[in-house]
């Protein structure tokens, strides 16, 4: 099996007044794989995410390689890396509303992505994006892809990004936070949404959390991040049934019912 | 023993919005309990909770706290109420003013109800702080200065600062990620103990009030549907929208 992503000793410094973002992160994703990436706040997993697509602050001090679809990502000039994003790598963000454009219409913004990667037929554009969304469980796609974000709910909101992320059917998707800012019924349901495109896509998924429960119903491989070093990197229901690191014991321990003992 | 708190029949209207956000609730609150709200978004649980507290006016109903009809409240019996009901809102990053100290904060409360002069005032804030599991020296701190889970505590200690006996926590955890959720409901039931409180929780998330709630009311559409002791709520739900709420929680494959 080839590594899809590559992560090699990757190190994040915040200018040397404190301690580094992320220190000395190794890992890697294959083909089609589910890697949950579980932490407190604070520690480095959202760094993480965005390093992996070069979405991170150029003045941050990086070192290591970020190497996806055989190139680093991190060296990378900015148009190529752009050619990436979206087409091949994907990311969905912690709270929709801020991540979509107020102004325009939601069906225009997931349109966007194949406009941006080379369609120039317009309509077709559209017609593809109306049809994502509608795969994306947004009910009526075709009456709400002419609504702006503020007239969507939160979990509607969070299927356009979900339908922006997904259009381009990308080898990766990096999903940081999806669910944190839902309802509960609204998580399980985008969740599932989540599961269902991944197995259908055979795409594989590196879901940021800091909520064991998201991470243990969705991904087969757990990292656990602490102080922005991977702690723990292990099969799911071996990191459930024997946590090794205390870090990974706490946030274990923290949502495991009364009475079922490690 | 009769109830802390007695809500009968409680209505609350917005002019704008077609559906009542709080349509006809009845219940009672006993001495020392928890007594958990949760629902979806929209399902008027915050309403409930504000109605209570007489910060948005009922359109209908009654409430009663310790005996005394809530809504007819006036002058020095309703400053006496507001001192014993507290709460304590979602995000403290917004309900904590950013351009006062901690100290003056967790004071402010104590001076409009003159409770205590200056010197054993800033005693009382030193303790509050320890009480919360901060420290005394943070009263001279802002609020940007803390965590999320550190904020909440000053929110909290902010609301036990006038000795109240009843606390509305408005989704108090759920900004908070799992591991400060966790050390801050250890915090609130500690606190509940030591100081005989009655706590109404609202929250979302069925899995958050399972550890502490005595018993648990669901709302949906403005309206309780079903309200039982916890343990049985969660081994039979008897609504769809108790069940609903259920099955929405991740089944960890333990």
């Amino acid at each position: 099996m080839t590594a899809l992503l590559s992560v090699e000793r990757l190190h994040i410094g915040s200018g040397g007044r404190s301690a580094p973002i992320l220190d000395d992160v190794s890992f890697a994703v294959s083909d089609g794989e589910t890697v949950g990436v579980l932490g407190a706040s604070g520690s480095g997993k959202t760094s993480l995410a965005l390093s992996l697509l070069g979405l991170l602050p150029q003045s941050l001090e990086t070192r290591g390689r970020v190497v996806f679809d055989g190139y680093n990502m991190l060296e990378r000039a900015a148009g190529a890396r752009r050619n990436l994003r979206g087409r091949r790598i994907s990311m969905v963000f912690q709270e929709p509303l801020t991540a979509l454009n107020p102004r325009q219409r939601v069906g225009a913004q997931v349109a966007e992505v194949a406009r941006a990667h080379g369609e120039r037929d317009a309509q077709k554009a559209m017609r593809g994006a109306v049809d994502m969304l509608h795969r994306a469980g947004l009910t009526d796609a075709g009456t709400r892809a002419l609504r702006y974000p503020h007239e969507l709910s939160g979990g509607e909101r969070q299927r356009v990004l979900l339908a922006m992320a997904l259009l381009l059917d990308p080898a990766l998707l990096v999903a940081d936070e999806p669910t944190s800012a839902l309802d509960v019924t609204v998580q399980a349901q985008v969740l599932q949404l989540l599961r269902t495109l991944q197995r259908e896509r055979g795409m594989a998924m590196l879901l940021v959390s800091h909520d064991l429960g998201v991470i243990a119903t969705t991904c087969s491989r757990t990292m656990v991040l602490h102080d922005g070093r991977v702690v723990e990197d292990t099969a799911t229901p071996q990191l459930l049934a024997a946590p090794e690191h205390p870090q990974a014991r706490a946030l274990v321990d923290a949502v495991r019912p009364a009475g079922r003992g490690a | 023993m009769t109830a802390l708190l007695e809500v009968r029949d409680l209505v609350v209207e917005y002019p704008a919005a077609a559906a009542r956000a709080v349509d006809g609730v009845s219940f009672d609150i006993e001495r020392g309990e928890t007594f958990a709200l949760v629902g979806e978004s929209g399902s008027g649980k915050t309403s409930l909770g504000r109605a209570i507290l007489r910060l948005v006016a009922p359109a209908a109903g009654r409430v009663h706290f310790d005996g005394a009809d809530v809504l007819a409240l006036t002058g020095d019996a309703l400053r006496q109420f507001r001192r014993r009901a507290q709460v304590v809102f979602q995000d403290p990053k917004a309900s904590l003013d950013p351009r006062m100290r901690v100290g003056d904060i967790v004071r402010e409360g104590i001076d409009i109800h003159a409770l205590l002069q200056r010197p054993s005032g800033d005693l009382r804030v030193a303790h509050l702080l320890e009480e919360v599991g901060l420290s005394a020296s943070d009263a001279s701190r802002f609020p940007h200065e803390f965590s999320g889970g550190e904020r909440q505590r000053i929110a909290i200690a902010r609301a036990l600062a006038v000795e109240p006996e009843f606390l509305v926590l408005d989704e108090a955890v759920s900004a908070l990620d799992v591991l400060v959720r966790q050390q801050v409901l250890d915090l609130l039931a500690e606190l509940q103990a030591r100081r005989a409180l009655t706590y109404l929780f609202i929250a979302h998330d069925l899995a958050v009030v399972e550890r502490i709630a005595t018993r648990v009311a669901v709302m949906h559409q403005g309206r309780i549907v079903e309200c039982a002791p916890t343990h049985q709520l969660f081994s039979a739900p008897a609504s769809p929208a108790a069940q609903a709420l259920l099955a929405a929680i991740p089944r960890i494959p333990w």
